[in-house]
Formats: structure tokens, C-alpha cells, sequence
């Protein structure tokens, strides 16, 4: 091999299509550059169609592999590294196919042009170029700073190469991709005349479609699915062979003439452009005249210190502030601290609430500017963790904003800096197994009934081992040729991206024209744009985005600030809040939690009683260990065993013991992880970066061992003891992408304690606000309604006498439901209500129908759902009432209010079983006795215990509870077991069902609304749960009640 | 379970196996039952998706009694394999509703039914589930409650339809059936004027039925093999006479031939009250649009051709040879039913501008290798470069299937001047066809 790498010519790919040109490419951009580094070519230009989606990757593999040992053996031996060219295919309306090639700063911005001009015009994931785009916009020609190669079709015209041989001159070239066709001799010998006939030089391509000509079936896969058909009947146009792959320079030099393979260098040696010249530049607007971006962070820090320390700024603060501030400056950051400012402060004065959190967020600064309430004073965190000198990557600042007042936001950052320059970061969507399997499915022919059969037998649980008993499930035969193809081709789909679609709320900026960066391309929505990268590829070429976040708590709590504020005048802003209450810390103790941000979960509402937290310190840990990181980890339980002083902390060297100290020297956050790194294994704080971004892709790239070679070499050269290092080993591989950093706990821990003590001192405030934010959060607004009962708040129905659309306190400090929970009711017809009603009492239903312009819908939904009942009797008399068409005739007209001439009719009162029935259809709760009470007789004929009960049997104590199922739950964490809630009229159960019962009673576990269970109570430190061996569907007791359970996936 | 998800359903039952419901093959099986319960009733209505009304008031003498019918029903339905839910009423709606419910019972006299209608649910009638939902917000939930409130002020809230509805079921309203016409079956009867105690006193009768059936055969360009008289007796019991024609024929004259030669021979066991007359087995008349071979019909083309000589040949001697999109040379062509060519749009011409042989060798015929290169009848001058051909991994592993191929194809000549199509792939150099 060493031998011919001296020999074979040299080659640049210049034609070049990932997996990021849509059912076309078969490959990785990763793949790609390994394979060109294997292949040693002098470079590749990645050219997807109409799209630099995948470039940043491309460039991230080469740095990659630059640093890996293997390459560095080959360096020695003469070998380059590949240099990545920046391209796109793209391909006019008219047919003509060509490669743009940019060859620096400019021409890459010019590029980048042409495709968010390409795009924006077409509906997302199309474009469309015209033959007009690329007349001459410079003495130069057109496209400035771009080659372009030309893939002429099979009978190309000379009218089109003098075409492009005059807008592009001297820039254009005829690109000769043989692929081993019919008679490649006379394609060469035509290009060549054609080359001669138009003026234009010849140069190889390849027309690359994957890494190897193994990708050969996947990409026949995706040319049918793209052109909706299968394989079989796919036809010519799949390609003949497998020739669209990095070939051999050995092979090339057998197909193609010397001189073309030499072209190739020659137009690579023209493009120097490199991602790594890209400078992001912040927008101006967010600095006034008359100052710099240093001064005016200086300015307003100082005026929010003023403000936070009303008596004075305390020496610690003032030190700190003057530290963060000279690090900002010297990385030029004051533009991201001002643009987050900027947005936090509009939203502080259209009064939503918002909060930062993550990386920089913690900073005094930001606390000073008021991004953040998280007194840094507070917690243990430096802000040099979150920004560092080394790292050389932007600092990271999420914003949450209302959910339902989010747009608002994203309007005001439209407005101020204009579509031109704002765009949202991409998210890529990848194919999943069940994706995987139908598109493979699809274009093997297998019918879509029997597709559709399978991946809906796919259970949320199923894991990627159980595949092939899925298919025997459904009488296909794993190992026959065509089953087995299935399979194989579904793994490989699995991971490729399939559309570009808009990140959850990460907005870039610029100062200048976005599109002149990153291409920006539409998505659905018509008012929103993406730029074609997403959150990684930003962060590796270091733009700047600001993620501007939706959170439902925020909503939820800025109404319950108001109401209290309505009622008692008392604290309305989250600051006011008192810290350090001892009621609020003992009722989360207690794990009465439910409704309360992040801790209401079943697996919270397990830790809470054996953390019982007492500070603000405790709420962060509380927050950041139950999670699949420190769980899987296996860091709960020494955690809590050192906690409740069972096990005793270890010392191990004084550095890792001020790194643990806080957290009992177990490592429960994504911090310490890299802080250990540094202080016992010798990392620089940069190393310690890519070991946390190894932890967050190791499960989709393996590439840990490399990082816990150098932490065990690092560490025991510092002499830790082996058996520590180990753990903490096992432990970084545990926590892998789920390590919940410290610096977003400690802003979620500001909000629990917000919502745990509003909770405990305003539980009816608290049940309003919650109510009033649906949906969010875990549990129903039926769950959250009788836990407020149980704690003494006095709830009343829905009424259009009474009730407005939202759910308020009344004179009497009782919750009047809103008419926003009587399900398919519209809004606008309860604000009318609810404005009539001020005007003048409703005398009768017909006086209210006619006032309000209700309709037979409107009426029909107010009379089931009881909200009729002070005007017009029992639902079933406000039914027949309402129901009348003849009244409805001449509603409006001069007779209006007249009662209609008509018997009255007396229809029996509903039961309460029937009431219950129309409570749960039409409301989804109800205020009468629980179901279960009707049915408590003969319930404890067969001694099945209430769950009030129940917390009287001791532990071990073998029970049967019997309750409506209201939630199944299977967290990632726990292998195979699912947890189901049960709830009746004392409260709801714990149900622990372990793998082998889940399969054997399978049915009874996800079909059973009532469901009876036998087994043994497990208690602990105030947890009960009932381990189940037995299920049973009582569901035929319930006759009509319908309920509905909610699976949490 | 009605109503749950397929998903749902396959969560609780894994490896269940889901089929489409098609209603064109309910409409045709519910038609076939109708056409069959023509044996029990002439007056039989359809009461789609899936009912059945057979008026049995008239021929409850023929049968011996409602039950009778009844039973005789139940289980010709049920050889047939279908279950049923029925019930007898004084009203077809009535009927309908009870069956639905599943009643299984008879009501003969009006109270009975409408003391049995008041106790069904209101979901029963096949009202629109708006009115379902609305009669179960007024709390109404059997129809006797329903008929107690006010008739006017539930038209106002319902609509008529509903109200109506009931009045028909109890009988309080007119409700004529649209009788079912028996298309594609010859099933025909009458009742004598009087009883018939001799066999030869039948044909004067039959003939009628016979002349009946001349002329449904004629509309259906038909000739009768096998029919059947039956001949139902004083007492309800029956007897059938089996008609066969040798050669199958349409004339009345023929039919009346037959029958008189098989009266003359029957004894009757009872006095015969009704005849009926069935056509069991009908084959189509082959002169049907034209004369046979006489005269050629216009515009007949190749198809007739095709046809006529698959007739003598046999289905399978006659075929088409057709262009199939398809890299492998093996798969590039298929033979084809002919028919195909006349329907489908031309095949692609993909091929075209590749060079291909005519004739494919039925198999790859494997080539010596020498140094000079591969040999056949001597060494063989390659005059294209490797025309790479890589695929069909999707069929690969499957029985008689041509699998993943991966070979270099050239276009060489011979020393004798014979062009030749010879590949290369991992097994060496191979001879796959002959240029003209």
C-alpha cells in the first residue's frame, strides 16, 4: 500500500452528497471524511443539494481525526489530510445539473445566498433556482468567488455550456463522472468534443452518493422511497452499480485520463475558503450610542447592583463582578450578555415572567441584570465552570418564558432585528426504529397493513433487541432472506436525518444578513425560518444563539402570583417569596408534591421523604438526582446512604474532596464530573469540555474509552486510590448524556421552591393557576382538583351563574371552576358570559341563549356539562330545555324571550352513577362522591382496600387495592417495570409491576380502566408502594363510567 | 372490542392479524341470503348493512307455522355459516330492532311487540349519534320512556325521523318495504288455484313457469344444464324434481318435452299445493354476440388473434415478451401474459443506447481463462470497456430468484468474427449472449 500511495495519482472529490441530500445520499458526513482520509485524497467538497446542512459535521470529523493516533502513523508516511471544500448541487428548473464550489469568505457567503434564495421561495424541504438567478451581478460574472462544474445530461446542448462558459468565465468546468456505464469511452469522447464545442475545460467527478459500495442497498432503499415505489419496481432509476462511492485512486486511475484526475487538484487548490474563518458578529441595536459593548454590560450591571443591593454593594459581590467582567471582556462576550438582557428585559415589561438558566446564566452578572434570581452568593458554583478562556465556545444562557406567552417574545426578536437577520437553529430529525422500519418496509414491498401491524405492535417500551421476536409475533419469519433484508436495512436507516425542522427555541442573531452565514430555508410554519445548522454545528464554529424557551410552570405561577396578590394583597413577584420556610420544606418531606415544578413525578415523589430537603441547596440535588444519569450511574443510593449518615463520606485527596464535599462526595452533577477531570486527572478545563460532549454522545458514538484511559492515568498519577477511580469511572459512563448540570438545577430549584411554598400557603391560588395553564405538568386537571380538596380548599362547579373561563377564588376564598374545563367549549363564548352576566343576572336559559348568541352546540355542551343547572334544573331538564329548535327559530327576532307554548315535562332526576358519567365525559373531573365510593361495598365484600388503608398496613403486609388506573408509567431507567397509578375516594396507590407480570398479564395492565391488584406492600421512610402478583379487570363494576388514563412515555 | 385503536389492539394482542372490512362483499353476501330466502318467501327486502326482512305472514300455512319458518331459516343460515340475531314482529321495523337487540324471539300480536320495543335501549334503532347523545343527555335511555314523553315537543328536539321511526315500529304508521328484486338467480313460484292430485295435471301449471324461465334465460344469454321444480304438498313437506339437459338449452318447448317425460313417471306423495321452479346450473350461449368464425367481427385486431389462438393452444403456450425495468440482464425481460400488452402503456426504453443482445443465453456459460484472457472457440478480443452491472440484493437468498449479481461486462469478438456478451464477476469470465 505504502508503495502505490506514491504512485497513484493524487484526486479531489469535488461531487459529493451526504446523508443531508435527503433520500439520496447513503452515507454520514462523517463517514465521508473518514473514508477520504482512508482513500487519501488531497480533498472533498461536500456538495449536498441545495443544502451546507451537513458541512459542519464534515469539518468537526476531520479535526477529529487529525488529533486520533492512527493518522498521525500515517502523517509520517507522507500522508495529508484531505481538505474539506464547501459546495452544493443544485439543479435549475430547466434541468441543468450544476456544482457551485466557494472559494472563499465572499464566495462561500455568495453561495450561501443563492441557496436561502433558493429555498425561501420553495415550500420547506424543496427549492427552486432559475435560470435568471445566476445572470451576471458582477463584472466578474456570476456567483463571484464560486466555481462550478457542470454534470452535463446524457444529450447535453453546446447552447448550454456557452451559457454557462459566459456568466462563469474561467470558473467553469465540464465535470466527467464515469461510473463504469455502457460506454464510457464514448462519453468521455463526447464531453470532450462537447468541452471543445463550448469553450469549457474538462475535470473528474465522482457523483458520490455514499462512503462504500456496501451502502449500495440503502441507497437503492432511498431512491424508492424518494420516488415512492419500492425496489422492485424502482426499476433504471436506481443506479446500475455501486460506482457512486469514494473509489480507489487505484480505480480511478483505470477509468479516468490523467489529465482529468490532475484538474481536480488544480480547482481545489483555487477554493481556500474555511469554516474556521467564519467570525460571528453580533447586532449592533443592542448597545445606545455613545457606548461600547464593555461599557454599557458595565453600565446596566452597575444600575442592577444598585438594585439588588440597595445598602451596598458586599465586598465578595463587588470582587466577583469585577472578575466576570474582565473574563467577558477578553473573550468579547458582553454582546450575548446584552442580547439575552435586552430580551428578558422586554418581556419584564409586557409582565412575563422569565428566567435563565444554564452555563453563563448563574453568573453574578446575569444576576445583577436580573436574567436570573439564583443568588450566585448562594450556591458553591464559580462562573469560570461556565466560561472559560480555554474552551473557546460560546457561554450558554436558556430563557424560559410563559408557555403560552412565548410567541410574544419570538415576535419582539423578529421585529427588533428584522427576518433578514434572525432565524431559528435547526433540529434534525432522524429516523427512529419505527420510521426505520415502515420507510424499509415500504420499499421492500412489504404491504402497508402488514407494516403498519408491526410498528404498532411496537410497544413505547420495546427495545431494539426485541425486534426480531416482533416480527415472529407477527408471523413473519426473522430469518427468512426478506425479513432478514427488513431488519437490516431498518438498523441502517436508523440515525439518518430526514428533514431539517426548527429547534425547540435557540435563535441566532447577526449584524449583517444571516443568509450570508449558514443558509436559512423554511419551515411549516410560514413566519418561521431555520437556518440549515443546528445547536452542535453553532457550537463548533462558534455562533452565538439564544434559546428562548417555553416552560408552563412560568405561566401557571405568574397567575397564582396575581390571584394572591387579588386576595391579600401579599407577595406578587417571585422575589417576595420568603426563603428558608420550614411548613414548605416539611410538606415536600412529606412528598405531598403533587402539582409542584419537577418534583411531582412518581420517581421525586419517592426521594422527597428520604432527602426530606431543608434548604434551597437540597432542592438543586433533589432536582438534579432524580434523573437516568445519576441513577444509572448508581449514585443515589451512596448519596442518600451518606445523607442520612448511614455510610461514612470518605476522604480521598483534598482536592476531590472540595470538588464532592457539597454533595456528600458522590458526583451527582455534570460539573463536578469535569471539574475531577481537572483537579485528579489532570484535564485542561477544554479537555474536560470534550470529555462532557463525549458523555452526551458516547451511546451514539462509543468514542468514552479514550477519555477514561487518560482519567485513570491521570488519577492515578495523583495517587487516587484505584477503587475510587474505578467508581467514578463506571460512574461517567453511567451518567453518559444524562447528567443534569448544576447551573440549570439551581434556577429549576428557585422554582420548585416557589411552587412548593405557594402550595402549602395558597393552595386554592395554586389550584387556580394550575388549572388555568393546562395542559401541563404530570397529573390531570381531575388529580390536581381532589388533592386540593384533601387540603381543605373548597372547590365549586362550573356554572355560567357563577364561573368565568378561567378558574378563580370567590368572595368566600372557594374555587369557582372555570367554564375553560367543560370540554370543546370556545373561549370567546365564555368571555361573552362571563361579561353578560355583569350586566344583568341571566333570568332564564332562553334569556341567556339570547344574550350571549349562543348556539345549539354551545347550549348542548353547557347542559351536559351541568353548568346549566342554577337556571334551568338537573343537566337532563337543561338538556330538553335547550334542545328545543322551535324557540331557537325566532331567537333573535321580536318574540325573543318568549317562552314557547309548549307542556312542561318532568324527566327523572340523574343518578349519581349517571352524573358521574356525564362529570367525567364532558369536564374530565368530578366534584361528586368518587366513583369508587358507590362501588366501596362490595369492594370490601372481596377485602380490597382503600389506599387511605392501605398507609396503615405495615410493610411486607399482603394487600389487594382495587382503584381506576390514572397513570402508567415506564421510565427508561427501570428495566422493564411499569408503574401504574391507582386512584379511589381516599387517594391514589403505587403499583410497582415487574417485567415478568407486565408480559404475562399484559392486557389487564394496559386495558383495564378499574383494575384490581393482589400483592405486597413494600413502606419505607414514608414511601409505599405495592409490588404487584396478581392483576385483575374489575372494569365490568364500573358499568358507563368511562375514565381515561394518561401513559407516559 | 369495538372502537379500540389497531395499535391498542395489537398491544393487547400481539400477532393479531387485522383485515380491511369491505362492504361491497357484505352488500353481495347479504344480497346472496336474500336470494336464497326466496325459498321461504317471495316478499323479501333488504335492510342494509347487514338485515334481512322476510315477510312470513302469507306463507306460514306452507311452512306449518311461524316456528317452522323460523327454524327452517335459522338453520339453512346456519349450514350456510352465518350466525343471525332475529326476531318475528308484526312490523318490519319492529323486527329489525328486536333482531338487533337480540331478541331471538317471535311477537305475533301488536302489544307484544310494543311491551317488548319499550324495554330496548335507544342505541338499538340505527339513529344518528346525535340524537343517540341527545336522548342520553335528556336522561331517556329505553324507547318506552322515549314514547312517554310528548310527541311534539321530542319532534322539536330530535326531528321526525326518530319519532317517526317509533311509530313504525309499533304500527302506529304505514311502513311498506321495497321489495328485493332476484337478479342474477332464477327462483320463481306459484301457488295452484287448486290442489293438483296427479303429476300429469302439473305441466299445464309448470308451463308457466317454464315460459317465465325461457325469458330470463334470454336476458341473460343463458342455456339451462340443471334446474329444478319443486313441488311443496298440502301437508308443507316437499319434493324436488331434478331437470338435467344433456345439452344445455334455453326452449320452452324443450323444457315442457322433459318435464312431461319425467311426470309421466312421478308419483306423487301428497297433493301438491305450490310449485316453484329454480335454475341451479346455467352456462353461457357460446353464439352469444356473433356467429362463430362466420363473419369476422369489425376491428377485431391481434387480441382476438391472441385469444383464439390461446384457445387452441392453451393458456400457457401463447405469451409475450416484455421489457422489465430491471439492471440484471436475467431480469431485463419477462415473459408475460399477453393480454397485458394490449392494456399496459408501453414498456420503458430505458435500454436503449446499452448494448444488449437479442438472445440472452438461457443460462451463463462459463468461459476457460487462458493468459490472454477468456477463450471461447479461441481467445476472445474484449472491444468495450467493463460495463459495470451491481445489483438485485433484494431478491438474493429467495428461491428461483436471480439474486445480487456484480459483474464487468464487455462486448467481444471472436476470431471468426462473432460478436460475443461475456462477463466477469468472483466465479471468473462467463459467456451470456450473441449478437445478430
Amino acid at each position: 500500500m505504502l508503495h502505490q500511495a506514491h504512485t497513484l495519482p493524487d484526486y479531489a472529490e469535488l461531487h459529493c452528497l451526504s446523508n443531508f441530500s435527503f433520500l439520496r445520499g447513503a452515507s454520514h458526513p462523517e463517514e465521508l471524511a473518514a473514508q477520504a482520509v482512508a482513500q487519501g485524497y488531497a480533498a472533498l467538497a461536500l456538495t449536498d443539494e441545495c443544502s451546507l446542512a451537513g458541512v459542519v459535521r464534515v469539518h468537526q470529523a476531520f479535526r477529529a481525526l487529525e488529533k486520533s493516533a492512527d493518522l498521525t502513523v500515517d502523517r509520517e508516511n507522507g500522508a495529508k489530510m484531505p481538505r474539506l471544500l464547501i459546495g452544493s448541487e443544485m439543479r435549475t428548473v430547466d434541468g441543468l445539473k450544476l456544482v457551485f464550489l466557494a472559494q472563499n469568505r465572499e464566495g462561500y457567503g455568495n453561495l450561501s445566498a443563492l441557496i436561502t434564495l433558493a429555498r425561501r421561495r420553495a415550500e420547506k424541504g424543496a427549492y427552486t433556482l432559475q435560470r435568471h438567478d445566476l445572470n451576471a451581478i458582477s463584472p466578474n460574472g456570476a456567483l463571484p468567488d464560486c466555481l462550478v462544474l457542470w454534470v452535463p445530461e446524457a444529450t447535453p446542448s453546446v447552447a448550454d455550456g456557452r451559457w454557462l462558459a459566459e456568466r462563469f468565465p474561467g470558473r467553469c468546468w465540464i465535470a466527467v463522472e464515469l461510473h463504469a456505464g455502457p460506454d464510457d469511452a464514448a462519453r468521455l469522447a463526447d464531453l470532450q468534443a462537447l468541452g471543445a464545442a463550448c469553450g469549457l475545460p474538462l475535470v473528474a467527478a465522482g457523483d458520490v452518493h455514499m462512503h462504500v459500495r456496501a451502502r449500495r442497498p440503502v441507497q437503492d432503499v432511498l431512491t424508492a422511497l424518494r420516488l415512492k415505489t419500492s425496489v422492485f419496481d424502482a426499476g433504471h432509476a436506481l443506479f446500475p452499480n455501486g460506482e457512486r462511492h469514494l473509489r480507489s485512486r487505484l480505480r480511478l486511475a483505470r477509468l479516468y485520463p490523467p489529465e482529468l484526475l490532475a484538474e481536480t487538484l488544480r480547482i481545489a487548490e483555487k477554493c481556500t475558503f474555511s469554516l474556521d474563518e467564519l467570525r460571528y458578529e453580533y447586532p449592533e441595536e443592542i448597545v445606545p450610542a455613545g457606548h461600547t459593548p464593555t461599557s454599557w454590560l458595565r453600565h446596566e450591571t452597575e444600575a442592577g447592583l444598585r438594585r439588588r443591593y440597595p445598602a451596598g454593594v458586599p465586598d465578595a459581590v463587588r470582587e466577583r463582578i469585577e472578575h466576570e467582567l474582565r473574563l467577558i471582556a477578553e473573550l468579547s462576550y458582553e454582546a450575548y450578555f446584552l442580547t439575552v438582557y435586552d430580551i428578558v428585559c422586554f418581556a419584564r415589561g409586557a409582565g412575563i415572567l422569565c428566567q435563565g438558566r444554564g452555563s453563563a446564566a448563574n453568573s453574578t452578572v446575569c444576576f445583577a441584570l436580573g436574567v436570573t434570581e439564583v443568588d450566585p452568593a448562594r450556591s458553591a458554583m464559580l462562573f469560570e465552570r461556565f466560561v472559560s478562556k480555554e474552551r473557546g465556545e460560546p457561554p450558554d444562557i436558556d430563557v424560559d418564558f410563559e408557555h403560552e406567552r412565548r410567541d410574544e417574545v419570538i415576535a419582539y426578536i423578529y421585529e427588533k432585528y428584522g427576518r433578514e437577520r434572525t432565524a431559528l437553529a435547526a433540529a434534525v430529525i432522524t429516523y427512529r426504529t419505527k420510521g426505520a422500519l415502515r420507510d424499509a418496509g415500504r420499499a421492500l414491498g412489504f404491504d402497508i397493513a402488514r407494516i403498519d401491524a408491526l410498528t404498532a405492535s411496537l410497544a413505547w417500551w420495546d427495545k431494539r433487541e426485541q425486534m426480531p421476536e416482533r416480527f415472529a409475533e407477527q408471523g413473519l419469519d426473522p430469518a427468512s432472506p426478506r425479513v432478514a433484508k427488513w431488519l437490516w436495512l431498518a438498523e441502517q436507516l436508523r440515525g439518518f436525518p430526514r428533514h431539517l425542522t426548527q429547534h425547540v427555541g435557540g435563535f441566532v442573531m447577526s449584524r449583517g444578513p444571516l443568509a450570508r452565514l449558514v443558509p436559512v430555508e423554511n419551515t411549516a410554519m410560514a413566519e418561521r425560518t431555520v437556518i440549515q445548522w443546528d445547536k452542535d454545528d453553532l457550537d463548533a464554529v462558534g455562533l452565538m444563539k439564544v434559546d428562548v424557551l417555553a416552560l408552563g410552570m412560568l405561566s401557571a405561577l405568574r397567575r397564582m402570583l396575581a390571584i394572591i396578590g387579588e386576595s391579600c394583597g401579599r407577595p406578587q413577584n417571585l422575589s417576595e417569596i420568603p426563603e428558608g420556610d420550614a411548613a414548605t420544606y416539611d410538606m415536600l418531606g412529606r412528598a405531598d408534591s403533587m402539582g409542584v415544578f419537577q418534583v411531582e413525578s412518581r420517581a421525586q415523589m419517592s426521594m422527597l421523604p428520604r432527602l426530606k430537603p431543608r434548604n434551597y441547596y437540597d432542592l438543586v440535588i433533589e432536582v438534579s438526582l432524580v434523573r437516568p444519569g445519576p441513577i444509572q450511574g448508581d449514585m443515589v443510593h451512596p448519596y442518600l446512604k451518606r445523607r442520612q449518615g448511614k455510610e461514612r463520606i470518605e476522604q480521598i485527596t483534598p482536592a476531590i474532596d472540595a470538588v464532592l464535599a457539597r454533595t456528600c462526595g458522590v458526583p451527582i452533577f455534570q460539573e463536578q464530573v469535569m471539574q475531577l477531570a481537572i483537579v485528579a486527572a489532570g484535564f485542561t478545563p477544554g479537555e474536560a469540555d470534550e470529555l462532557r460532549r463525549a458523555m452526551a454522545a458516547w451511546r451514539r458514538k462509543g468514542n468514552l474509552a479514550r477519555y477514561q484511559d487518560k482519567l485513570r492515568a491521570g488519577m492515578a498519577r495523583n495517587g487516587v486510590p484505584a477503587a475510587f477511580i474505578e467508581r467514578i469511572v463506571a460512574q461517567i459512563q453511567g451518567f453518559g448524556e444524562y447528567g443534569f448540570p448544576e447551573s440549570h438545577a439551581a434556577s429549576f430549584a428557585l422554582l420548585v421552591y416557589a411552587s412548593a411554598w405557594i402550595k402549602r400557603h395558597h393552595p386554592a391560588a395554586f389550584l387556580c393557576g394550575l388549572l388555568n395553564s393546562q395542559p401541563m405538568g404530570f397529573y390531570s386537571p381531575s388529580m390536581l382538583i381532589q388533592d386540593a380538596r384533601r387540603h381543605g380548599v373548597s372547590v365549586l362547579p362550573a356554572d355560567v351563574t357563577a364561573s368565568d373561563w378561567d378558574s378563580r377564588i370567590d368572595e368566600g376564598g372557594a374555587v369557582r371552576l372555570g367554564l375553560r374545563e367543560i370540554k370543546g367549549l370556545r373561549r370567546e363564548i365564555a368571555l361573552n358570559i362571563a361579561v353578560d352576566r355583569q350586566i344583568r343576572p341571566f333570568s332564564d336559559v332562553a334569556d341567556l341563549a339570547a344574550r350571549c348568541a349562543l348556539g345549539r352546540r354551545e347550549l348542548d355542551l353547557l347542559a351536559a356539562a351541568d353548568a346549566l343547572r342554577s337556571l334551568a334544573g338537573h343537566r337532563r331538564q337543561a338538556a330538553w330545555q335547550v334542545a328545543d329548535s322551535g324557540r331557537r327559530a325566532v331567537q333573535g327576532d321580536l318574540f325573543a324571550g318568549l317562552p314557547a307554548p309548549e307542556a312542561a315535562v318532568e324527566l327523572a332526576a340523574p343518578t349519581l352513577a349517571d352524573n358521574l358519567v356525564a362529570d367525567y365525559r364532558q369536564l374530565g373531573h368530578s366534584l361528586r362522591p368518587h366513583p369508587l365510593t358507590l362501588l366501596r361495598e362490595h369492594l370490601a365484600a372481596r377485602r380490597f382496600l382503600s389506599a387511605g388503608e392501605l398507609a396503615q398496613r405495615g410493610d411486607r403486609a399482603l394487600v389487594r387495592v382495587a382503584g381506576i388506573v390514572t397513570g402508567r408509567q415506564r421510565p427508561g431507567t427501570a428495566t422493564g417495570i411499569v408503574f401504574v397509578t391507582l386512584e379511589d375516594e381516599t387517594g391514589w396507590t403505587n403499583v410497582v409491576v415487574k417485567p415478568a407480570l407486565v408480559e404475562k398479564q399484559r392486557r389487564e395492565l394496559l386495558s383495564a380502566p378499574l383494575l384490581g391488584v393482589y400483592g405486597q406492600l413494600q413502606a419505607s421512610d414514608g414511601v409505599v408502594h405495592l409490588v404487584a402478583q396478581r392483576l385483575v379487570d374489575l372494569s365490568a363494576w364500573l358499568g358507563r363510567l368511562e375514565t381515561s388514563s394518561r401513559d407516559f412515555h | 372490542m369495538p372502537g379500540h385503536k389497531l395499535s391498542t389492539a395489537l398491544g393487547l394482542l400481539p400477532g393479531l392479524r387485522a383485515c380491511e372490512r369491505d362492504p361491497a362483499r357484505e352488500a353481495r353476501a347479504l344480497a346472496d341470503l336474500a336470494c336464497w330466502s326466496g325459498r321461504f318467501t317471495p316478499t323479501v327486502s333488504l335492510a342494509p348493512p347487514a338485515g334481512l326482512l322476510l315477510e312470513i305472514g302469507g306463507c306460514r300455512r306452507l311452512f306449518g307455522g311461524i316456528e317452522a319458518i323460523v327454524a327452517a331459516v335459522l338453520d339453512g343460515c346456519r349450514i350456510q355459516g352465518w350466525s343471525v340475531d332475529w326476531a318475528v314482529a308484526p312490523t318490519p321495523l319492529g323486527a329489525r330492532w328486536l333482531a338487533r337487540a337480540g331478541a331471538a324471539a317471535c311477537y305475533e300480536s301488536l302489544a307484544a311487540l310494543q311491551a317488548a320495543l319499550a324495554d330496548l335501549p335507544c342505541a338499538v334503532p340505527d339513529w344518528p349519534a346525535e340524537v343517540v347523545a341527545r336522548l342520553d343527555a335528556f336522561g331517556l335511555r329505553r324507547l318506552g320512556e322515549l314514547s312517554a314523553q310528548p310527541a311534539g315537543g321530542l319532534r322539536r328536539r330530535i326531528g321526525n325521523g326518530p319519532v317517526d321511526d317509533l311509530l313504525r315500529a309499533c304500527g302506529e304508521l304505514p311502513d311498506p318495504q321495497r321489495a328485493f328484486v332476484f337478479p342474477e338467480r332464477f327462483a320463481a313460484g306459484l301457488e295452484l288455484p287448486s290442489r293438483v292430485e296427479f303429476a300429469e295435471g302439473l305441466a299445464f301449471a309448470a308451463q308457466r313457469l317454464f315460459a317465465a324461465l325461457a325469458g330470463w334465460l334470454q336476458v341473460r344469454q343463458s342455456l339451462l344444464r340443471v334446474g329444478t321444480l319443486q313441488l311443496t304438498h298440502d301437508d308443507g313437506s316437499s319434493s324436488a324434481l331434478p331437470l338435467r339437459f344433456g345439452e344445455p338449452c334455453a326452449d320452452e318447448g324443450r323444457f315442457m318435452r322433459l318435464l312431461r317425460e319425467h311426470l309421466s313417471r312421478l308419483q306423487l306423495v301428497a297433493p301438491v299445493e305450490a310449485l316453484s321452479l329454480m335454475a341451479d346450473e346455467l352456462v353461457a350461449r357460446p353464439d352469444a354476440s356473433a356467429g362463430l368464425f362466420e363473419q369476422a367481427v369489425q376491428g377485431e385486431g391481434a387480441a382476438a388473434c391472441i385469444e383464439r389462438l390461446r384457445a387452441r393452444l392453451g393458456d400457457d403456450a401463447v405469451r409475450s415478451l416484455a421489457l422489465h425495468a430491471d439492471h440484471r440482464p436475467e431480469c431485463a425481460s419477462r415473459s408475460d401474459d399477453p393480454a397485458g400488452i394490449f392494456a399496459a402503456k408501453t414498456a420503458s426504453t430505458a435500454t436503449f443506447g446499452k448494448p444488449r443482445p437479442l438472445w440472452l443465453l438461457p443460462a451463463p456459460q462459463p468461459l476457460a481463462e487462458r493468459v490472454d484472457g477468456p477463450h471461447w472457440h479461441g481467445p476472445l478480443q474484449l472491444v468495450t470497456r467493463g460495463e459495470r452491472l451491481e445489483s438485485g440484493w433484494w431478491d438474493s437468498g429467495e428461491q428461483s430468484a436471480v439474486g445480487d449479481l456484480r459483474r464487468d461486462y464487455f462486448v467481444a469478438r471472436t476470431g471468426e468474427g462473432q460478436w460475443a456478451w461475456i462477463f466477469r464477476d468472483a466465479q471468473g469470465w462467463f459467456l451470456h449472449g450473441l449478437f445478430a
